[in-house]
């Protein structure tokens, strides 16, 4: 059907539909950062070990370096540059602030897009279940603690205004 | 960063498509399904030369789909992330093994077609299936036909599938007064592909073992059948003693090598832990929680 | 208001949450080139031929060079290392062709089709086979080599580096001979790798005309990452200019030109056009710089009683095929195997040694992590075997405020013992073991370290007071992630007393702002923390003295606090209207302050004394709770307790933000990482097979505890915290281990595996190999 050239998608990221031509090789985490300029998304490994790249797919946290664009035509994709709406940061965002779960920053996006698919499918997610659901998000940092910390803290409310902490 | 070297690529609509393209480009030709484990091969250039033929365009590969009977049906493309919560009572072996099998993100996108297809001999999921006397099914140009799970796999990375041919689903007969669990061992307590790992099956007269069905992860060329081990159960009592003496015996039916990764000598250590404990989990009832030795 | 000892929120923060902070891999220029590189297979060998033809002709190529292009050895040290070989390849993943391309996958299909040929050599993985009479030579001739003073070239041997002290040999042999006890215990530490998450990238663009260069980069100290470049292009330092990004992360592995030395070979022969350099995560970890791996025999001289009278250590130092920081590590690291004990009578002996491996470098704890745990693990032993608590071992020996260091400094603000007491009793030392499940042992361990802070070196900033009242504050402070930004605004406002939301503090460029040592040995908070406080002043002063002149008030009654300018008089204003009623648009106050501990009387020692000083000493203590699976050997790290003294916590999150890292850092080095080598060939080049910690593999509960001590020349009073912390985790844990379960483990990490193998050699004592005692 389609050996080679160019595939024409249709990628919608934060509510935005975008019209691309992509090869088949090009990744969803590439299409992003090069086609789209979303460089909020990071490359860590290139082999879904380390969760950097981790978007959100209709809904579910997903290793952007493991799907290809092709693959994520007419999904729904959000990305960090989509969490914050109306010039407010989002809940998880102002927690991570406030809670010093941030340090590099560098698996920052991958791992509260990863704490927004838990927190959506599980408002209620105790600390053990974070500490699990986390895990493929890896963090040189060592920031877990903070990371759990924050999560538990939109959950009880503290942050959902995104008030200053 | 390693970009992944371009390919050829195909998406077909129908089975016999995908059949007709995997006749035309034989070795080169692989599918893809998830892509979890196909994808980083090819980055690593460890794969190279491929045509994939994405199979995500075909109907009826995704899904559960559970009998009046207790039969389960699984489509191929079946993400790991749908078994974790599979509402079959006798799977707890499956859904054990699902919860286990890579990080949260990995879990939404790999399926149970690419985890057995791969026929590695550390899926998490073939053990499992070979416990619960599942077949696959085979869709290929002479048409369809059953494999059982325990005769899938002829070596690592070879499953016993004829050119043309490819895992369209998988089906569970009804598992009635079953109760299973799977345990592995990994060298950290995130994910990790198993050192060892162990899936039992335990069909259940009472306190007596009708029969039992255990499989090995990672000790051998394939996800290994125990039939020692599963000699040492079938017709005793269920308890501790029976559990520790099936342990020694699965140890010994294991046929690890050593890697960077671990021993042989060490393999064969988790191997009797985990036989302990995946017995006296599927016994006890189902745990949530500890999915390590 | 004070925003010292206050946890500000980053004053980067936002960017860092919503993804827009620009990383060094995000870097896009016009008419950037992508590079790939062509990488050895083999440990040693002679290059016989190189073939780029099949690249030059790729779609999309600019340039493919070869060692000959670029005929450069850079090296902060020992220039040993050449940017891409030139006769022989050293190391497996040793740069030998680099391609720019349009895209990165047409720079890599390029690659794809270079042919090189090689022919083998001998090669050398051992140290001790390195050092034997007749090894094949790493380097045929270091005395060739440009290097630093007192690094004296060894030629003839694979001995890198020779670090030797010794209070007295005299005293050291009649200490010995005399003690009513001797123990000795050897160690070994593997390479591990900085695993920052942000992979090596740099980009550099090369001025066909002027042949300048510009660098945006990830790197820890730009100012001398700057000469070592120039250094080995053999071109001006005026020639180059390095613009830092933000960072993901460091932990030492930033301080070398890694990605930088590529992109700067290729710039040459782009035409102008800039060249992007990424590293794959398999050329992190098989193909940059590793921490030193490192083998420790320590031997002690006790009394019965505990009193330490004398500690020899003899250490080989795994230096790779080529030379970074490691010298300094071997040297000044090893230093701290005496730990932070009183010990009258001290040997040591620090070899570094040239392999076929994979180059080493700086870590975050500059030898530490390799020493403190043959220390502490070592102290150990020698307590459980003379029947004394451990921790009142430790107390007995320790340093107290006053005590003379063995460089012969007098220690100020020593908060060891204070460390010690608290991390034990927060993980109730002395107390009755919990119960545990069946199969399981549970133990408690304790352990301490000291780190000092490379002395004398360097701090200078410029503060700008703008018309808008904001303060700029122009400094080549790094931010590697660990909140630097959020320190020094914090320092800027209060030093200069505007708000701390007026404080803007500058990225570094080394064309713009002024030299730093750079962001290493846990010296910026007190390092710049300073040079910010005498620019503030500086600054101060020039604003006084021209508001005494605008508002006829004798210039020593002004103040500035929160943006308000007052003075004794009465006179209050804001600051941004003030500053328009006292000049002209676009008049500014600057300031500038450079500190350097140089000639601090903090500093002073025993006259002859060779051993280093350092203006601050830290210290630290980690208490670990553990369960040991006895049939698995698995070690679950329950608990630790982890005391810092810090000086003064400026930003208490920061400082906890550290604490935390630093011990799921320490206790994924304790428990899970080593680069695995077969022939020198790393076996677990990736992230499924090198694995770090995750928040599952983490401790079950971290207590940092912050301890406070006085530095008198600290600003306000803070010492640093970055990096001593991972070194004191692996001791804890190993010591629980061995309360849990009665093994000494020596070598890291601890393994299942091999934590399981000790206790079966114990079960069945003669089949132990017990080389390690001598007691």
């Amino acid at each position: 059907m389609l050996a080679s050239g160019l595939n024409g998608i249709t990628l919608r990221v934060n509510g935005r539909d975008h019209e691309l031509a992509v090869a088949a090789n090009v990744t969803l985490l590439e299409a992003l950062r090069e086609n789209l300029g979303l460089t909020g998304t990071k490359e860590g490994c290139g082999h879904g070990d380390c969760g950097a790249c981790i978007v959100l797919m209709d809904g579910h946290a997903v290793n952007a370096c493991l799907v290809l664009a092709v693959d994520a035509s007419g999904r729904d994709i959000v990305t960090i540059e989509g969490l914050a709406e109306g010039g407010q940061l989002h809940p998880l965002q102002q927690a991570f602030l406030d809670k010093g779960a941030v340090q590099c920053g560098f698996c920052s996006s991958g791992m509260m897009l990863s704490a927004k698919a838990l927190l959506d499918a599980n408002p209620d997610a105790d600390a053990e279940l974070i500490r699990r659901e986390l895990s493929g998000v890896l963090c040189r940092c060592g920031t877990y603690p903070r990371v759990i910390e924050a999560v538990l803290s939109v959950e009880n409310g503290i942050n959902r205004s995104g008030g200053e902490g | 960063m390693q970009r992944i070297r371009p390919f050829g690529y195909h998406e077909p609509s129908t089975l016999r498509e995908a059949a007709e393209l995997l006749l035309a480009y034989r070795e080169n030709a692989r599918i893809l399904a998830g892509g979890t484990d196909l994808l980083v091969l090819m980055r690593r250039l460890k794969v190279a030369n491929a045509v994939l033929i994405n199979i995500k365009r075909i109907p009826g590969l995704e899904g559960v789909t559970r009998h009046d009977d207790g039969r389960v049906e699984i489509g191929a493309l079946t993400t790991v992330n749908i078994l974790e919560s599979l509402p079959h009572p006798g799977c707890a072996v499956l859904r054990a093994a699902s919860r286990v099998l890579g990080t949260r993100s990995v879990r939404n996108r790999a399926t149970i077609g690419g985890n057995v297809g791969r026929a590695s001999p550390a899926s998490d999921l073939s053990s499992p299936l070979i416990t619960l006397n599942a077949e696959a099914c085979v869709y290929g140009p002479l048409g369809e036909r059953l494999v059982p799970m325990s005769r899938l796999f002829l070596g690592p990375g070879r499953p016993d599938l004829g050119v043309g041919e490819l895992i369209t689903g998988f089906r569970i007969p009804a598992q009635p007064e079953a109760r299973g669990w799977y345990l592995k061992a990994g060298r950290t307590c995130g994910s990790d592909c198993a050192q060892a790992g162990v899936a039992v099956q335990l069909h259940l007269d009472g306190y007596h073992i009708r029969e039992a069905r255990v499989s090995l992860t990672a000790v051998g060329p394939t996800p290994l059948p125990a039939p020692q081990t599963e000699a040492v159960l079938r017709g005793a009592l269920a308890g501790p003693e029976v559990f520790a003496q099936a342990a020694l015996v699965a140890a010994d039916e294991a046929r690890p090598l050593t890697d960077f990764r671990a021993s042989a000598d060490y393999r064969r250590v988790l191997i009797k832990t985990l036989t302990v404990a995946a017995l006296t989990t599927a016994y006890t009832g189902e745990c949530t929680c500890s999915h390590q030795a | 208001m004070s925003v010292i000892g206050k946890s500000i929120t980053r004053v980067d923060g936002v960017d860092r949450v919503t993804g827009r902070l620009q990383y060094a891999v995000d870097t896009v220029l016009p008419r950037m080139l992508h590079a790939a590189v062509v990488r050895s297979t083999k440990a040693h060998a002679r290059i016989q031929r190189v073939d780029v033809s099949g690249a030059r002709a790729m779609p999309g190529v600019h340039a493919v060079i070869t060692g000959q292009d670029v005929p450069c050895l850079i090296g902060g040290m020992i220039a040993d290392q050449p940017f891409l070989a030139t006769d022989k390849v050293r190391f497996v993943g040793e740069p030998v062709v680099a391609v720019a391309a349009e895209t990165e996958l047409q720079a890599q299909m390029a690659a794809d089709r270079v042919i090189v040929e090689y022919e083998d050599l001998p090669a050398v993985f051992d140290m001790e086979e390195a050092l034997a009479p007749g090894a094949p030579l790493v380097h045929e001739q270091p005395s060739s080599y440009r290097r630093i003073a007192k690094c004296q070239a060894h030629d003839g041997s694979n001995l890198c580096h020779l670090h030797e002290f010794t209070t007295g040999a005299e005293g050291v042999e009649r200490a010995f001979a005399q003690a009513e006890r001797v123990f000795e215990d050897t160690f070994a530490v593997p390479a591990v790798s900085h695993t920052a998450m942000e992979p090596f990238a740099a980009v550099a663009v090369c001025n066909p005309v002027s042949g300048e260069y510009t660098i945006w980069a990830a790197t820890d100290a730009p100012h001398r990452r700057l000469s070592e470049i120039a250094a080995a292009l053999g071109i001006g330092s005026e020639k180059i200019r390095i613009i830092v990004t933000a960072m993901g992360g460091g932990f030492g592995g930033r301080g070398a030109a890694i990605a930088e030395m590529l992109a700067v070979a290729l710039a040459k022969f782009t035409d102008g056009r800039p060249v992007k350099v990424v590293f794959s995560r398999e050329e992190v970890l098989a193909a940059s710089q590793t921490r030193v791996a490192a083998k420790l025999t320590v031997r002690t001289a006790v009394t019965t009683d505990g009193r330490i009278l004398a500690r020899a250590a003899d250490m080989l130092w795994d230096n790779g095929a080529y030379t970074s920081k490691s010298p300094e590590v071997a040297a000044r690291g090893g230093m701290t195997v005496v730990g932070p004990y009183r010990v009258p009578n001290i040997s040591i002996r620090s070899r570094l040694v040239y392999t076929n491996k994979q180059p080493s470098g700086a870590f975050r704890g500059f030898g530490t992590t390799q020493t403190s745990y043959a220390c502490e693990v070592h102290m150990e032993r020698i307590a459980v075997e003379l029947g004394l608590d451990p921790l009142e071992f430790r107390l007995k020996n320790g340093y107290v405020e006053g005590d003379s260091h063995f460089c012969g400094q007098r220690l100020t603000g020593v908060g060891l013992a204070e460390s010690l007491k608290r991390a034990a009793a927060s993980v109730g030392w002395g107390r009755q073991k919990p119960v545990v499940g069946p199969g399981k042992r549970y133990g408690r361990g304790i352990a301490c370290m000291i780190k000092g802070t490379n002395t004398p070196t360097v701090s200078s900033c410029i503060v700008r007071l703008v018309a808008d009242g904001r303060l700029h504050v122009l400094t080549s402070s790094v931010e590697i992630g660990a909140g630097q930004k959020t320190v020094m605004s914090q320092f800027a406002a209060e030093a200069s007393g505007v708000t701390i939301e007026s404080v803007r503090v500058s990225q570094p460029d080394t064309s713009v702002t002024p030299f730093d040592f750079g962001c290493t040995s846990s010296r910026s908070t007190f390092h710049m923390g300073n040079a910010i406080r005498l620019a503030c002043e500086d600054m101060r002063a020039r604003l006084f003295v021209t508001a005494a002149s605008v508002f006829g008030l004798p210039a020593e009654g002004f103040d500035l606090t929160d943006s308000v300018l007052s003075h004794a008089s009465g006179l209050t204003l804001g600051l941004r209207e003030a500053l328009k009623k006292m000049g002209a648009r676009g008049f500014e106050f600057m300031g500038q302050g450079t500190y350097t501990p140089a000639g601090s009387p903090l500093l002073k020692r025993d006259p002859g004394n060779t051993a280093d000083d350092s203006i601050f000493w830290l210290f630290v203590t980690h208490a670990a709770e553990v369960e040991v699976d006895m049939e698995t050997g698995r070690v679950r790290v329950l608990h630790i307790a982890a005391a810092h003294d810090l000086g003064r916590a400026i930003n208490p999150l920061n400082c906890i933000q550290q604490i935390e890292g630093s011990v799921v850092m320490g206790s994924s080095l304790a428990l899970l990482e080593e680069l695995k080598l077969d022939r020198g060939r790393v076996c677990n080049d990736s992230l499924l097979d090198y694995k770090i910690s995750s928040s599952e593999d983490m401790p079950e509960r971290i207590d940092p505890i912050i301890i406070e001590s006085d530095n008198p020349e600290a600003p306000w009073g803070a010492k640093g915290v970055g990096e001593p912390a991972a070194a004191a985790t692996a001791p804890a844990i190993a010591n629980a281990v061995h309360a849990a379960c009665g093994v000494w483990l020596r070598d890291m990490p601890f393994t299942p595996e091999r934590v399981l193998a000790a206790i079966m050699a114990q079960a069945t004592p003669e089949k132990t190999v017990d080389g390690h005692r001598s007691s």
